[in-house]
């Protein structure tokens, strides 16, 4: 059903289907034209151009595909806070080869940033399309942002505190002499590039006194332009009103927890949203089983208060800009690579199925099983 | 010459009056608006100065502003009717094990690892403790083992909820010294070693400021120098900060005793169960006391020496002048379960002291103002006293009654608990 014909331009259609576009307005019914990879145009009633292969979406619902920042889903974990390794690169430990790249398209997840674990400051993680065999294919941000890890523990702190001034005080390095060679970045103007805005960061943190730590340290750095999410772990909702105050953005596991003494639930990634806190949701872990789980995860969320528009955003849009992958992916909208998932209900409800899985453009799971 | 003088009288300054050059204009501060507390008709027990019916404390910006029965209460006031309840100074808690603190750390400073979100602060609140000494690590006393160093990790800490910035008032508060009971003949030697290498630079340093003082150093001559990594000792022998000692029984004891009295440096001995049977030797040395009145340890049978627990300890120190605080027999707050020996009825182990013969004003000092001085921050803590902290609990009957609950709880005048909307306690109704 979904097997694409052959098409000039590599121009495609999906036509009559519903869309969830995740930045402007979703459409009841509408089409998206996609040329060389690329959303050419969306559009509730648009002209189908000569030669467009053209899928039909009636019944289907388009959503933009999923986007995990924060993933170690290609193994290795442990690591600890001490040190400051800016200059490793996730990149440099990539197995394309490895199965679970594979069979990433079947769970609706169409793009990757995977995070260096070791160090304070950990390294640069690196971003990825599961496409083709080889790292060529698959990566499509080398430097995707940095990653840092909090702990409570004077040595981490410190060692935050002289990276971000570190950072603050490097200039931008002096373009090359005409005709040299763009020499690689050190390791200060790569936490410079963080401090101005250039490179995202994301601060792992393991419970909601971490939280507060780090604020403690980010202090003298509230001004800058610098754009940093933070990893909270489920008791952040205490830490809501402190994380509404600073307008943070947060990743957090699609998981409600108890009120403390009680069996009572609470939604965590609702009451920070509710407290003005952006919201970005990663799987619960790192298994194909828990990308498999997740929109059921996210879609309980919403059924215990979390708003379904923040929801969807959580998974797409908001994730693509923490890792600093906005520009490309994360919402259905021309320019933007068509990642796109169709779905034969809504993506949130258990009784949908995920039927087609294009990444730019290209089918890459058909909707059946292995 | 002319010339010459001329150029001079150039130079001497005019004694033309100066414009005033304009001050530069400050920036139009944001009016910080006084924020006043008044907690009212309240018996007051300010535990230094009495208690005083039907009285008003008044807070200011966090501080007690005054207290008394004509006290005039600013229309702004926010203020709290605690008519027919009992005020008192928060519980200082003069020696806890990793409260507040997360239990994953080994930071070697407190401050980076305090946990304003653990549940444990918001049980402390209910249970009328607004601060505690709290160490981490291998600590010394019952429940450490030895310590690598000499001091382990340890602050005062203040149970603010939610607000990091507010938590640490000390740190370091003590320099612990268990290691002189605990640790091997090396180590003993090495802090005796230390405590004579540090007497002997201040007995230079003395001399030294008394030559200078006289005019009788030589130009380039500079003052001792002081031995290296010896800075905790110099605080010790200068009286900058207290030592802590755990020492349960008399042999332990005396042998911190011995100690204090080489080096007369200030000492809170914790741990103490056998302090009664040398409360007058204790006493001559000054030392404070952390006692656990209803703790148990079994009289030495081998021993021609008195020795063992008893209920009377506290009252016995008290009579010989000793200074106490008291904690619990698991000096934490457990969150994982309800404990009953945990510092959630702190109130109550003082009730074993009055149950061995202490006065009611003496243990409620060891839960308030002695504890804040084993700590060094009886300036800011511990009794109701204009210009300290507003760390106050209102309490629904007598400290030392079993059916008394924690009203309401506060911190710098900020109310922290109140058990009419918090979930602990709030089910519980008045027996």
């Amino acid at each position: 059903m979904f097997l694409l014909p052959q098409a000039k331009d590599e121009l495609v259609a999906i036509v009559g289907v519903r869309i969830i576009t995740a930045a402007k307005a979703d459409f009841a019914r509408g089409v998206i034209i996609i040329k060389n990879g690329r959303i050419a145009e969306i559009a509730a009633d648009a002209k189908v151009p000569d030669g467009a292969a053209i899928i039909d979406g009636k019944g289907l619902v388009a959503m933009p595909g999923l986007v995990n920042p924060y993933s170690r889903i290609a193994g290795g974990g442990g690591g600890g806070a001490m040190g400051s390794n800016t200059l490793t690169l996730a990149y440099d430990e990539l197995n394309p080869a490895m199965d679970v790249f594979r069979l990433l398209p079947r769970t609706g997840f169409t793009t990757l940033a995977i995070y260096p674990t070791q160090g304070a400051t950990s390294g640069q993680a690196v971003a990825l399309k599961p496409v083709g065999r080889s790292r060529d294919s698959m990566v499509i941000e080398k430097s995707s942002y940095l990653r840092f890890t909090m702990d409570l523990n004077t040595a981490t702190k410190q060692q935050l505190k002289t990276d971000f001034e570190t950072g603050k005080k490097t200039p931008p390095p002096k373009p090359p002499e005409k005709d040299q060679p763009v020499p690689p970045l050190k390791a200060e103007e790569i936490l410079g590039r963080f401090m101005r805005g250039e490179l995202r960061g994301i601060v792992e943190t393991h419970g909601a006194a971490e939280i507060a730590h780090f604020y403690q340290v980010w202090k003298a750095h509230e001004e800058t332009k610098a754009g940093t999410a933070l990893v909270v772990f489920v008791d952040a909702w205490k830490a809501a009103a402190l994380l509404g105050e600073k307008k943070a953005t947060v990743l957090i596991r699609p998981e409600l927890t108890l009120q403390p003494f009680t069996r009572n639930r609470i939604n965590p990634a609702a009451e920070l949203a509710k407290a003005g806190v952006t919201i970005v949701l990663l799987p619960s872990s790192d298994s194909l089983a828990a990308q498999e789980q997740f929109l059921f995860k996210v879609g309980e969320l919403v059924k215990t208060g979390l708003d379904r528009g923040v929801a969807i955003k959580a998974i797409t849009i908001n994730a693509a800009t923490v890792a600093g992958l906005d520009k490309r992916v994360g919402s259905l909208e021309t320019g933007k690579d068509a990642d796109i998932l169709l779905f034969d209900g809504d993506p949130l409800d258990a009784t949908s199925r995920l039927r087609v899985t294009m990444i730019n453009g290209k089918v890459v799971f058909d909707g059946r099983q292995p | 010459m002319i010339r010459a003088l001329l150029l001079l009288l150039l130079l001497v300054p005019q004694d033309k009056p100066v414009e005033p050059k304009p001050e530069p204009k400050p920036e139009p501060k944001k009016e910080a608006k006084t924020l006043w507390v008044a907690l009212v008709g309240g018996d007051v027990e300010t535990v230094t100065k009495g208690r005083l019916k039907k009285a008003t404390v008044l807070i200011k910006d966090g501080k007690i502003h005054r207290v008394g029965t004509e006290v005039e209460i600013p229309a702004d006031a926010v203020t709290y009717d605690v008519t027919g309840k009992l005020v008192c100074p928060g519980f200082v808690v003069c020696s806890a094990r990793s409260l507040g603190v997360s239990g994953f750390s080994s930071s070697p400073k407190i401050a980076d690892a305090v946990d304003p979100y653990s549940e444990a602060l918001n049980l402390a609140l209910a249970s009328g403790i607004t601060s505690a000494y709290v160490e981490t690590g291998m600590g010394g006393g019952m429940f450490g083992g030895r310590t690598s160093g000499i001091s382990s990790p340890n602050a005062v800490l203040k149970m603010t909820y939610g607000d990091l910035d507010s938590m640490v008032i000390a740190e370091p508060a003590a320099v612990q010294l268990s290691q002189w009971i605990t640790g091997s003949a090396t180590e003993r030697y090495a802090i005796r070693e230390s405590f004579q290498l540090v007497r002997e630079y201040l007995e230079k340093v003395k001399e030294f400021d008394a030559r200078k003082a006289a005019g009788k150093t030589a130009a380039n001559e500079n003052p001792p120098a002081a031995p290296a990594g010896k800075e905790a000792y110099v605080k010790l022998m200068k009286g900058e900060i207290i030592a802590r000692i755990a020492a349960s029984r008399a042999d332990e004891i005396r042998r911190a005793l011995q100690l204090v009295n080489d080096f007369m440096f200030k000492c809170v001995l914790t741990d103490v169960d056998e302090g009664w049977t040398m409360a007058d030797e204790i006493g001559r040395s000054r030392c404070w006391c952390v006692i656990t009145p209803r703790r148990k340890v079994q009289a030495d049978k081998n021993s021609n020496q008195p020795s063992g627990w008893t209920i009377e300890q506290a009252a016995i120190l008290k009579k010989a002048g000793v200074k106490f605080g008291i904690t619990a027999l698991t000096p934490q707050v457990s969150t994982g379960g309800i404990a009953g020996r945990d510092l959630m009825n702190l109130n109550l182990e003082a009730g074993f002291a009055i149950r061995g013969g202490l006065d009611e004003q003496a243990a409620l000092e060891a839960l308030t103002i002695t504890a804040a001085e084993m700590c060094g921050v009886d300036q800011r803590l511990g009794s109701i006293e204009a210009g300290k902290d507003a760390d106050l609990i209102v309490l629904d009957g007598g400290v030392f009654d079993y059916r008394t609950f924690v009203e309401k709880t506060f911190i710098n005048g900020k109310l922290m608990y109140d058990k009419e909307t918090a979930s602990i306690y709030n089910h519980l109704k008045k027996k």
